[in-house]
């Protein structure tokens, strides 16, 4: 089960256990909630222990609708899962692209 | 999502694969020369690879990794099949049978180490590590092909692949990473690129959708269906475009066109991994514009022939393939679960009672038009009952060739030379049966293997061929189906049986047995003439058990030996265990079904017979003795008119013959089995019970078991004279 916490304060979404199809909806959810609540500032990914395509893609989506605001955003500590899926496909620049300052 | 179903589909596909390993190898073993069959066998392991490959098992992966490039090794005959590798190869087979069965990798001990032993082995066959590996084909390929480059790179070479994933792919189980996954591990991926571009905004996304497609650049030394064979399981989830090395531009711009993204972007995609130069990009994009035939009118195949891209014969194997797929969907198989078959027949079942009880009050009614529809009604109603029977039925060949391994393997072992010959192979029989069939003729082959077939050079000393045969066969006598495991060694000791018998306590010593009586005592819990006990046999555990199954199936052994050699065990099965054609008799006020097929006539019980049959227990039938139960005093029945007129149905089993004497004949009756309860499981001579047409249960009769309780009432009757003899003799003195 993935649990997603959404810090209004401070604007950050922490997604905790698997990101997979059976999770990908209630990803969903949290993201929208997150958008709509006001400013998204990251996405905490420490705790996620898996992830597929379903997660990868809404990781994409969630970067990719927060440029289309022109909203600052960032992914914090990508666990290893996280950066292996995306070493596969070639973008783990991706998940640190824009934030080479980001808390490590 | 249907993860489970996916990984269903995968399990089935792997057992039968790894039935077809089995009896590959075991063909090619027989046939070390032709090459087909180590292509096949190939294709086997590497389809079970890869589809383990898509459901992340790395487990099964990993192990048949090794397997798979031995036989590629094999297939480009670099090393040579020995009777050592087909050994270590069915080894490896069942292991990886272990494997698969196992969802998840297991930390047991006992499993690791196999594992560890058997790929300790298969290094002894991999080519030595200074040979550079040679796959001929690639090699070939690459110089007929379009643009014959002398590479420095050896045979491995730069692939382009292109994947778009279509929505429904997450919702069948599937995850495109996994393919990129699997990719990765036939060579290197030297570029990946995700496009995304079909995502909607998150609003409208639905997030068990999937967007996602690659752009893959492939660095390895493979061929154009493997990487096809990747894809197996998306063929229908996903548009896979590949490109082989060294294609042309053109390739590649017809790729761009093909592609739903802009050509715009995938050309630059392309021109950043390298695939392609700017000014190519631009000439190609050039030259479609102000080409006036529509680029994808042609069937891409047509296209890239012309355009030397592929050879002839790799589209023709592709496009065989791909026809091959369709007719295994389409054609002449439908898989069902064997429970929603279950739950036809039980209706069928249910239907042919409701239907006799219909055609049973028809006739009470006296109504000729009901009648007359009852009589079409239940003639469909046995049409559909033999039809959904029919469903169940399945040749039992397929469960006999398993037995070629189990010979094999045995025979080596012991260091015998055993053939294994097989007829009959299409006898058909209830589904249900086969599966239980199965271990007690496991049991049977392997104990001749063991006891019946002799060494070599004792059978060259007893003046026949070293090489012994076992015969499996089947056929059907009339309602009943025969299997018959045969050997032609030394045959049943009688004498050596008989002794252990009598040590045992079995029989007393002075006994006078029937032969069939004799080897009948093999089956006995615990019973074992074998001096030695191997790993096999001879322990005296099985036989019991043997006979027990056989028995549970309401079938019967017979042990056949004659003193020239060779045993014979028979066994008979019923064709079905759900439905039988009975006749029906009443005795008392109870009635009783004795199977139709068992039958053989009905006569009346004369009063002469009966008088002079009061005390004995059989009867002159035409000549013959015809031993014979009175069903009424048997199951201690209520109400024994003797005055009235009696019937005897006389009733087969095998060659035995006995009569049950009954008070009415009532005729055919269908009848659904319904097994008897726990409780009644003590209970001889019953197998089942039905439900009449009028409510009424009736019990089905155990006929085997009767019969042999009327042979064996004969000599207990003799017994009982003379003991009554015994203890008039002995009263006056006490």
């Amino acid at each position: 089960m993935s649990v997603s916490t959404f810090d209004e304060q401070s604007g950050w979404l922490t997604f905790l256990g698997e990101l997979t199809i059976y999770q990908a909806a209630d990803v969903k959810s949290a993201l929208v909630n997150a958008f709509d609540a006001g400013q998204l500032a990251g996405i905490d990914l420490a705790g996620v222990t898996e992830i597929d395509s379903a997660g990868l893609q809404l990781l994409l989506l969630a970067k990719r609708t927060a440029d289309t605001r022109g909203d600052p955003f960032e992914f914090r500590k990508p666990s290893d899962a996280v950066k292996s899926a995306f070493d596969l496909v070639n973008m783990v620049a991706f998940l640190s692209a824009d934030n080479p300052e980001s808390e490590a | 999502m249907n993860l489970d179903q996916a990984l269903q589909t995968f399990l089935e596909e792997s057992r039968e694969l790894l039935g077809d390993m089995e009896q590959l190898l075991l063909d090619i073993e027989a046939d070390p020369s032709d090459t087909e069959l180590r292509n096949a066998l190939f294709r086997c392991v590497h389809t079970i690879k890869g589809s383990a490959g898509m459901f992340g098992l790395d487990h099964v992966v990993n192990f048949t990794h090794v397997v798979e490039n031995v036989l590629d090794h094999l297939r480009a005959e670099e090393i040579d099949f020995s009777g050592e590798l087909a050994h270590l190869l069915l080894n490896c087979r069942d292991h990886m049978n272990t494997l698969v069965e196992l969802s998840e990798p297991s930390n047991d001990p006992v499993l690791l180490f196999a594992e560890t032993d058997l790929l300790k082995a298969l290094e002894a066959f991999q080519p030595p590590a200074s040979d550079p590996i040679v796959d001929t084909r690639n090699f070939n390929s690459s110089q007929n092909g379009p643009t014959s480059h002398a590479e420095t790179m050896g045979d491995a070479d730069t692939w382009h692949i292109s994947v778009r994933f279509f929505e429904d792919v997450l919702r069948h189980g599937m995850d495109p990473l996994g393919f990129v996954r699997y990719l990765g591990e036939l060579g290197e991926l030297s570029s990946v690129t995700l496009l995304a571009d079909s995502m909607p905004p998150l609003e409208s996304m639905d997030p068990e959708a999937c967007y996602l497609g690659f752009e893959i650049d492939l660095y390895a030394n493979t061929d154009k269906k493997t990487i096809e064979e990747a894809f197996e399981f998306v063929k229908d989830l996903s548009q896979v475009r590949i490109l082989p090395p060294r294609s042309g531009a053109q390739a590649y711009i017809d790729l761009i066109n093909e592609l739903p993204e802009s050509a715009q972007r995938l050309g630059e995609l392309l021109t950043a991994s390298g695939a392609l130069t700017e000014a190519e990009l631009n000439d190609g994009l050039r030259l479609q514009a102000s080409s006036s035939e529509p680029p994808q009118r042609k069937p891409i195949g047509e296209v890239l022939v012309e355009q030397g891209v592929v050879q002839t014969e790799v589209v023709t194997a592709a496009l065989d393939k791909q026809s091959r797929g369709k007719a295994k969907a389409s054609g002449q198989h439908l898989r069902v679960q064997a429970e929603k078959l279950d739950k036809l027949i039980n209706l069928v079942g249910e239907m042919v009672i409701a239907s006799s009880s219909v055609a049973l009050n028809a006739e009470k009614s006296g109504d000729v038009a009901t009648q007359e529809s009852v009589a079409v009604l239940t003639s469909l109603v046995e049409a559909i009952r033999d039809n959904s029977l029919d469903l169940r039925m399945v040749p039992i060949g397929d469960s006999f060739q398993k037995f070629q391994r189990v010979v094999r393997d045995i025979s080596s072992e012991l260091g015998k030379d055993i053939q294994l010959v097989i007829t009959g192979g299409d006898t058909e029989l209830d589904k249900t049966v086969v599966e239980k069939i199965g271990d007690p003729l496991t049991h049977l082959v392997r104990n001749a293997c063991d006891h019946g077939i002799e060494l070599p050079d004792q059978r060259r000393g007893n003046g026949k061929g070293t090489k012994g045969t076992i015969h499996l066969n089947a056929y059907h006598e009339s309602a009943v189906m025969v299997i018959e495991v045969s050997d032609d060694g030394n045959g049943l000791d009688r004498d050596r049986i008989l002794a252990k018998a009598v040590e045992r306590d079995l029989v007393k010593e002075d006994a006078v047995l029937t032969d069939q009586e004799v080897f009948g005592l093999i089956f006995e819990p615990g019973f074992s003439t074998s001096s030695s006990v191997t790993g096999l046999s001879g322990r005296g555990v099985g036989m019991d058990v043997v006979k027990r199954n056989i028995e549970a199936l309401r079938g019967t052994t017979e042990v056949i030996s004659p003193p020239s050699g060779g045993t014979t065990f028979r066994i008979r099965l019923p064709l079905t265990l759900a439905i039988i054609d009975g006749f029906l008799a009443k005795v008392g006020d109870a009635t009783y079904v004795v199977p139709l097929e068992m039958v053989v006539e009905c006569t009346e019980l004369t009063a002469a017979q009966q008088r002079e049959s009061a005390s004995e227990h059989y009867i002159n039938l035409r000549g013959d003795v015809l031993p014979f139960i009175r069903l009424l005093e048997h199951f201690e029945l209520p109400g024994g008119n003797s005055g009235r007129r009696q019937n005897i149905i006389v009733v087969r089993h095998g060659s035995q013959k006995a009569g049950l004497v009954v008070d009415d004949l009532l005729g055919e009756h269908q009848t659904v089995i319904k097994p008897l309860g726990g409780i009644f499981a003590h209970l001889k001579g019953l197998s089942g019970s039905t439900i009449l047409g009028s409510g009424q249960v009736a019990l089905i009769l155990d006929v085997p078991t009767l019969i042999q309780q009327a042979s064996q009432r004969e000599e207990i009757t003799h017994l009982k004279a003379n003991r009554n003899a015994l203890s008039r003799l002995h009263a006056p003195q006490q």
